[in-house]
């Protein structure tokens, strides 16, 4: 039984893959059904005189009303389970009982990646769904540019994470570090609308997958420098404070 | 009577010292100047009422807590500890909680001892099952399992018989009893009668200062009265224990059930011309009145009040 196979069951067994999963899949499938579909489900729905004011849809928009989804109701959940795994130190006894036997980069360090990993999993799991549907319903969009959106995507989530970890250094319970984190992150998005620094902010990148599968230039690099940085300096000041904190 | 801070004590051999430790929350002080000296494979008892500063101590013996002032030696070997109320992630089995504290110690233990700790703590048949089902006993024993399969050199306990059912608590003592000699072993409580079964010697915190250090028969004999009262009133005892508190040859009285009163005397003479004559003046009903001996319970209460 290692700390690795400790993170592995606490997702497994908890269900919270199956959370992250479930959410993540669910908007895949959403996504390009709403695309395809959306003038005959506000027909349905008593909104004839509407359809004539809905925008043109494109095959980007399968991607796109995905992403809508994903990067609210994803990122929620994707927060509460890194603050259940993170913020370790909500149970006392257990934190004593990890703490007395081993180094807290040891405990962190199977936490961050597993969660990063089941994170990288569940939003990859949706965005095949969506690009499959696009493609199976409307059109099939460049490869290419959808990796490298999914990358930047991801590359946020983890910068999530890592924030996630920074505030749990600072409280311990749980519902209160994601309640506390999801409050910055949008702190941090509103910040996006002061122009001299909206570029180097990390939630600039969560708009890289619409522009590059429109066929968009890259030009993301400083706010992805911002977010790698950030990712290290929060995951180092969180075992610093780990590590100096009594319990 | 008046108590003085507990010199220091010089144990060539101890594996676990503090050196004036003191440790303060804001403007609470927790320990004040403490030195307290742990010789090497004893089961020490570290006893006080609840708040004296039991429970950081341990913090800052096992490194969870650090000291304000002072410092802290703890060998140079492996220090585990069981806090009061263990708790494990609920989804991980008996088994697993075990071996997880095994292969943390990194050092060298066998995946067989985990079976064999949890026979021994009475858990083999429930070593499978989700610690989300196991009684508060059965946790306490899973606790001191996951403590003893990494051989620690140094085992801290806090209260670990605390709120168990005499069943629950015999197994948890017979599993401290059988560390002695192959572990130093720190055990603080309240439970007066645990620390003598199980310790070998014993400190006495109050609030923040250890008052004593050394054998049970030493704090007896060093604070125990010989001179003990146990008078028991057909009625009025309450009133009687009133009037007695107020002579300034009486230390202490309690008042327990049916009457009866234990009454601790500072001046014997005195007490011996004027006990009686006190009763007699409280007009209650006396049924006996005989000398008795301190317990380590009236020392503990005479200690720490």
């Amino acid at each position: 039984m290692s700390l690795w196979r400790l993170e592995y069951l606490r997702l497994w067994r908890t269900k919270r893959w199956l959370i992250l999963v479930g959410v993540y899949a669910f908007f895949g499938v959403l996504g390009p059904l709403t695309a395809r579909y959306l003038p005959e489900i506000v027909e349905n729905l008593g909104g004839a005189d509407a359809i004539t004011g809905l925008p043109e849809l494109t095959p980007e928009d399968g991607i796109t009303q995905y992403l809508g989804n994903a990067q609210q109701i994803g990122l929620l959940a994707v927060v509460f389970v890194a603050a259940a795994a993170l913020a370790f130190d909500a149970n006392r006894e257990m934190s004593i009982f990890l703490r007395t036997r081993t180094s807290i980069s040891r405990i962190m360090t199977p936490r961050y990646v597993m969660t990063s990993a089941a994170t990288t999993l569940a939003f990859t799991v949706g965005v095949v769904i969506a690009y499959v549907g696009t493609g199976v319903l409307l059109e099939w969009l460049d490869f290419g540019a959808v990796v490298l959106g999914s990358l930047l995507q991801i590359l946020y989530l983890i910068v999530a994470i890592a924030l996630t970890g920074l505030v749990a250094s600072f409280f311990r319970n749980v519902p209160a570090v994601a309640l506390l984190t999801v409050g910055i992150l949008i702190l941090v998005g509103l910040l996006g609308l002061v122009p001299s620094i909206a570029d180097w902010l990390p939630s600039e990148v969560l708009g890289g997958m619409d522009v590059l599968i429109r066929g968009g230039d890259f030009e993301l690099w400083r706010a992805v420098v911002v977010s790698v940085v950030l990712v290290a300096a929060m995951v180092w000041l969180t075992l610093t404070r780990l590590d100096d904190r009594e319990v | 009577m008046g108590f003085e801070r507990c010199e220091n004590l010089i144990v060539s051999d101890a594996l676990i010292s503090t050196d004036a430790v003191t440790k303060r929350y804001g403007n609470v002080v927790a320990l004040d100047r403490v030195d307290l000296a742990v010789p090497a494979g004893t089961v020490y008892g570290l006893v006080g009422p609840n708040g004296a500063g039991k429970t950081t101590m341990l913090g800052l013996l096992a490194g969870l807590r650090r000291p304000t002032a002072g410092t802290v030696a703890v060998g140079s070997g492996s220090v585990q500890v069981l806090p009061d109320t263990p708790q494990f992630d609920s989804w991980l089995t008996g088994r697993e909680v075990v071996d997880l504290s095994r292969a943390l110690a990194d050092n060298g233990t066998p995946p067989s001892a985990v079976q064999e700790v949890l026979g021994s703590a009475g858990l083999a048949d429930a070593a499978d099952r989700r610690v989300k089902g196991y009684s508060r006993g059965m946790l306490q024993r899973l606790g001191l399992a996951a403590a003893v399969v990494t051989r620690p050199d140094v085992l801290l306990l806090d209260e670990p018989a605390a709120a168990l059912d005499p069943a629950g608590r015999r197994e948890v003592l017979d599993l401290v009893s059988e560390m002695r000699g192959r572990s130093t072993v720190l055990f603080s409580s309240h439970i007066l009668d645990d620390v003598q079964e199980v310790c070998d010697e014993i400190g006495v915190l109050r609030r923040g200062e250890l008052v004593y250090q050394g054998s049970l028969d030493g704090l007896i004999a060093r604070y125990g009265h010989a001179d003990v009262y146990g008078v028991t009133m057909r009625s009025g005892a309450e009133e009687t224990a009133a009037l007695l508190r107020d002579q300034s040859w009486v230390s202490i009285v309690d008042v327990g059930p049916e009457g009866h009163l234990t009454i601790s005397v500072d001046d014997l003479p005195t007490a011996e011309e004027r006990l009686v004559a006190v009763l007699a003046e409280a007009g209650h009903p006396v049924v006996s009145v005989t000398p008795a001996r301190s317990s380590l319970e009236d020392v503990f209460l005479e200690v720490t009040q």
